[in-house]
């Protein structure tokens, strides 16, 4: 490790689900969507808005909807039929029919709906921008190939960055997919001038073993794994892009959560006078969202107040290593650094101060962290059954994963589709993730969500199968 | 096992040791009895073992959870005859190896090869002890070694099973026996556990009560070990008492009652006493709902309590009602009638119900039907009482007679594990695979393809929807794997889905009435499985030779996509 400081981007709440694939797709594909603007401005483009903001021009922004309305419909039906998608008796109802099936979900109070990305075309129906409803939102494509190379095993040097990957899969599903592939067509054909342009991505450079254990080197096996043509096969066009999603908004949330606990874990080591290197110390961190039991009371199993105020408080922790590393560059890797750190009274006096200092302000962190592991809609047609925390009223949030995040993340534990793994495996997975559930817990909740049978005393080896 | 053979080993230290020797004739048995036990440097202890077994070319047993499998087998480094077999028995792949394990058959209850050493090979034979219910026939072995048929007993052949051939029965006969001999209580007509010593001591009640068990293990979803089996029993004959009471106070735990005592005094001392009568503890009516679902035997057997489905009808009727004779006995105003003579001169003679019915009863009745006099206690009070003593009766009528909550969903559970009787089937169609329309079963089956949630159209839609359309001609068949059963489902002969058959999903699919979806309290347990299921028909694979609908309100159009 070359420093202690990890210089990660500074990350944002993503609004829906669907944001973490477009901002991979967007780095693979430029793309033209035919909107006249000045150079000051930038395009904001979202697949529906609301009314107030579906066509609204601001000095800074320019917002686009790319949703077939009113007559966009019939050319959006004639794109279809001319894809190969054709009703025989009504091609605009059909059009309607298409336009609404690939809508994402609809949050509560969202001012935008995404499509929902099954397709390079449908990924880029919106872009960051429009998702964000900002000028600037954070370059969420860049934060998730960073958290992808940071989990880059050393053999996989040269390799296909994460946008590489998903393009992959992508392509693979229009090639499997007749329904896929038509609507994939129609919609290029609609919502922009010309093809998407593809953007040749670098391989992957940098790599190491140094992350391995951590949420990182999970979502780099994961997400190889998800985009390989085996499970593209296996899972239903929508279900991939669920389960991509649960992946994405995985590594997402529990990377940064990583990012506090491992800053917090070097500041106490530091002051606490320990010895231990840079590698001791990234393999002592302890779970990073403490899962009880379901039989414990909520207050027990409740993650909100302690999480957010660890979080809140690792800015002012992360700015004074951060400052301490850029003012201190001559050290050749983190293990040096650390020596030097653990001599600088000042520093350590500095780091004291910051770890029992009142929380700071934080918001954009902790909101960026609990919006990608939090279950959205709980019940309903938008019922979010891939989220990770649920809120108990307004005080309490516990892990109580969605059955599907259960059937995607054991699935993935599996080492290909229709085949089968043991607990052991996914406790080992979970581990990696940070999260250390109780055995009979997760047996529970593998039972319910149909994917294992638990046998008394099987312990470890109760058997997973894969959900396809 | 070891009966007929020769201990050899050094010394007896009277605790339980991982490892035993025996020995007969020129030949030494290593038994391991537990595989758990284990030193803490130990890293594949029964690695270890199986490899001195090897090299002295002993035979070897060994009682093995499969935890342990998956544990020495993650831990193994280099290659050893030991790490062959507990690679072979945990199913694990591994490098190639100089101690092959190979041939054979592996079946769900029994699997059998032949470890290859340089001057000999050696059979090795796993059992899966845990395929099979405790409360069903042991399954045989004959000298070949060949598995005879494991086979689930229906609920009706219950009532004619010999509970000995069970091993869970043999296990409660003996118990019950031993318990026959022992002293009699100074009081035994209040004392709750002299009550279920004595209810035990029928065959009948026995099989009732086995039944109720494996209703347990088929809602609970799960098997019960010897030690549940243990535990079970134990909380039918003391409740929770060996948990709660120090043994020293049992002898005078249930003194004689002061004659003079009031109605409702008397009332109240037996009732707290019948929380340990066996009908009440083993479903741990007394006991809170957050110790019920952490408690072993409870978190199987509160799944079947009686009086959560008290269906009204009679055991004799064709039916699953049950509930007439205990109903039928409050039906009217509570007056000096005993509620208990009711119910026994209502039913058949060889009732079991009469075999459970103890001294402790009679005494608990006759002190219901004073303390529910007027003079005694208010109407709400009263109203109290007659719930709880109803409860008490069904709960004593039902547990004699094997009947457990949902009895008629765990019958059709136990006939499934054997076949698929047409209405079952007809059922799972409806749920798995409900029509457009529920009162025409040819209004097809019709998927929309990006949804979220794979929920078929059914009626007309508001919005018009793109839809793939199964096909009409599908056949269910089952898969079975002991206790596990898995339904297949084929369109056209192409495999489109499977889902195990368990009670939920067995519960939901009797909830479907007239081609129409059903609810019930399993929906958060079985939708998303549903789902899943359904969602298998929207693959690549079986999307590229299906036919595509554009359904507008109540209008179907067809849909015509360019094949790649």
């Amino acid at each position: 490790m070359e420093s202690v400081y990890l210089d990660l981007a500074r990350p944002q709440y993503v609004s829906v689900p669907e944001g973490l694939v477009t901002a991979l797709a967007a780095r693979a594909f430029g793309v033209d969507y035919g909107v006249d603007h000045d150079n000051k401005q930038v395009l904001a483009v979202a697949y529906q808005s609301n009314n107030a903001e579906a066509n609204r021009v601001t000095p800074a922004l320019v917002y686009h909807q790319t949703r077939p309305m009113g007559p966009g419909l019939k050319k959006f039906g004639d794109k279809l039929a001319a894809c190969g998608i054709e009703s025989d008796a009504d091609q605009l109802g059909l059009s309607r029919a298409v336009t609404g099936a690939i809508a994402g979900v609809r949050t509560k109070d969202g001012k935008v709906r995404a499509a929902i990305p099954l397709t390079p075309s449908l990924a880029l129906a919106q872009n960051p921008r429009g998702l964000a409803g900002t000028r600037n939102p954070p370059d969420l494509g860049g934060i998730l190939e960073t958290f992808f190379l940071m989990g880059a095993p050393s053999a996989a040097e040269g390799n296909p960055v994460a946008a590489d990957r998903w393009v992959d899969a992508a392509e693979r599903r229009r090639a499997v997919d007749r329904v896929i592939h038509a609507v994939d067509a129609a919609a290029a054909g609609t919502f922009f001038v010309g093809a998407p342009t593809r953007i040749a991505c670098n391989p992957l450079v940098g790599t190491s073993d140094q992350f391995a254990g951590t949420p990182f080197s999970w979502f780099h096996r994961v997400w190889v794994k998800l985009c390989s043509p085996a499970w593209v096969d296996a899972l239903p066009a929508r279900v991939w892009v669920d389960w991509a999603n649960t992946v994405l908004r995985l590594a997402f949330g529990l990377g940064y959560l990583w990012e506090v606990a491992w800053y917090e874990r070097v500041a106490r080591s530091v002051v606490g006078g320990g010895t231990e290197g840079a590698d001791e110390l990234l393999r002592s961190l302890g779970p990073l969202l403490p899962w009880k039991d379901q039989t414990s009371g909520i207050s027990v199993r409740d993650v909100s107040s302690s999480t957010k105020w660890r979080v809140l408080r690792s800015n002012s922790v992360r700015e004074r290593i951060r400052d301490w590393a850029k003012a201190n560059r001559q050290f050749p890797n983190a293990a040096e650094e650390l020596v030097a750190m653990r001599s600088d009274e000042g520093f350590r006096a500095q780091l004291t101060e910051a770890l029992s200092a009142p929380p700071g302000s934080n918001e954009n962190l902790w909101e960026a962290i609990n919006y990608a592991l939090l279950t959205r809609e709980g019940t309903g047609p938008d019922a979010d059954h891939y989220g990770f925390l649920r809120k108990h009223g307004r005080r309490f949030s516990v892990p109580d994963p969605g059955v599907e995040w259960i059937a995607a993340v054991a699935s993935l534990s599996c080492p290909e589709p229709g085949t089968s793994t043991d607990v052991g495996q996914l406790l080992k997975d979970l581990r990696e993730l940070g999260l250390r559930p109780e055995l009979g817990d997760l047996v529970i909740r593998l039972e319910q969500a149909g994917v294992a049978r638990g046998s008394a005393d099987a312990d470890q080896a109760v058997a997973i199968e894969s959900a396809f | 096992m070891t009966d007929d053979l020769d201990g050899d080993d050094p010394e007896d230290t009277g605790l339980a040791q991982r490892k035993y020797y025996f020995r007969s004739g020129e030949s030494r048995l290593a038994v391991v009895n537990d595989a758990s036990i284990r030193g803490a440097d130990d890293r594949h202890p029964l690695v270890d073992d199986v490899n001195l077994a090897v090299a002295a070319n002993h035979f070897f047993l060994g009682c093995v959870n499969r935890g342990i499998l998956i544990e020495e087998a993650h831990a193994l480094a280099g290659d050893s005859a030991g790490a062959s077999v507990v690679r072979w028995l945990a199913e694990v792949e591994g490098a190639p190896t100089a101690f092959p394990v190979v041939g054979g058959e592996r079946g769900p209850v029994l699997a059998r090869a032949a470890l290859q050493l340089a001057d000999r090979n050696v059979e090795v034979v796993a059992v899966y002890v845990d395929h099979c219910s405790l409360f069903e026939l042991r399954p045989q072995v004959d000298e070949q070694l060949l598995v005879q048929p494991y086979i689930v007993r229906r609920l009706k052949q219950r009532a004619t099973t010999d509970t000995l051939a069970m091993p869970a029965g043999e296990l409660l006969r003996t118990v019950a026996e031993c318990l026959a001999e022992a002293d009699k209580p100074a009081a035994p007509a209040v004392d709750p556990i002299e009550a279920n010593v004595s209810s035990f001591e029928s065959l009948a009640v026995q099989r009732g009560f086995l039944t109720l068990l494996r209703s347990a293990e088929a809602v609970s979803g799960s098997r019960m070990t010897f030690r549940e089996v243990w535990g079970a029993i134990l909380r039918a004959l003391a409740g929770d008492l060996p948990q709660t009471t120090n043994p020293e106070a049992l002898t005078s735990m249930f003194p004689p009652l002061d004659p003079d005592l009031s109605a409702v005094a008397r009332f109240t001392e037996l009732r707290s006493r019948a929380r340990l009568r066996s009908s009440q503890a083993i479903v741990g009516a007394e006991v809170p709902a957050e110790a019920r679902a952490t408690d072993p035997v409870l978190r199987m057997t509160g799944l079947v309590d009686p009086v959560l489905d008290a269906v009204p009808g009679s055991l004799a009727d064709s039916g699953f009602g049950w509930a007439s004779p205990v109903l039928d006995a409050f039906s009217g105003l509570i007056t000096a009638a005993s509620p208990l003579h009711t119910i026994l001169d209502s039913i058949a003679g060889d009732d079991p119900f009469r075999e459970a019915v103890t001294d402790f009863d009679r005494a608990l009745d006759a002190a219901f039907v004073s303390v529910t006099q007027p003079e005694y206690v208010d109407d709400k009070a009263r109203r109290e009482i007659v719930a709880w003593y109803g409860d008490y009766l069904s709960r004593l009528y039902a547990m004699s007679n094997g009947v457990s909550a949902f009895r008629q969903e765990v019958s059709t559970w136990l006939e499934t594990r054997s076949s698929l009787p047409s209405a079952i089937k007809a059922e799972l169609k409806t749920l798995l695979r409900p029509t457009r329309a529920p009162n025409d079963p040819q209004s097809g089956y019709f998927l929309p393809l990006f949804s979220s949630r794979t929920v078929p159209v059914t009626g007309p839609s508001a919005e018009p929807q793109l839809v793939l359309q199964g096909e009409d001609d599908v056949q269910i068949d089952l898969v079975f794997r002991g206790d596990a059963v898995t339904v297949m489902m084929r369109e056209l002969g192409t495999p489109v889905g499977e889902i195990e058959l368990d009670f939920a999903l067995i519960r939901t699919a009797q909830s479907c009435a007239g081609q129409r979806l059903g609810v019930t309290e399993q929906a958060a347990r079985v939708s998303p499985r549903v789902e899943r299921f359904r969602a298998k028909r929207l693959i690549p694979a079986r999307i590229a030779k299906s036919e595509f609908k554009l359904i507008a309100g109540q209008d179907l159009t067809d849909v015509y996509v360019e094949s790649l």
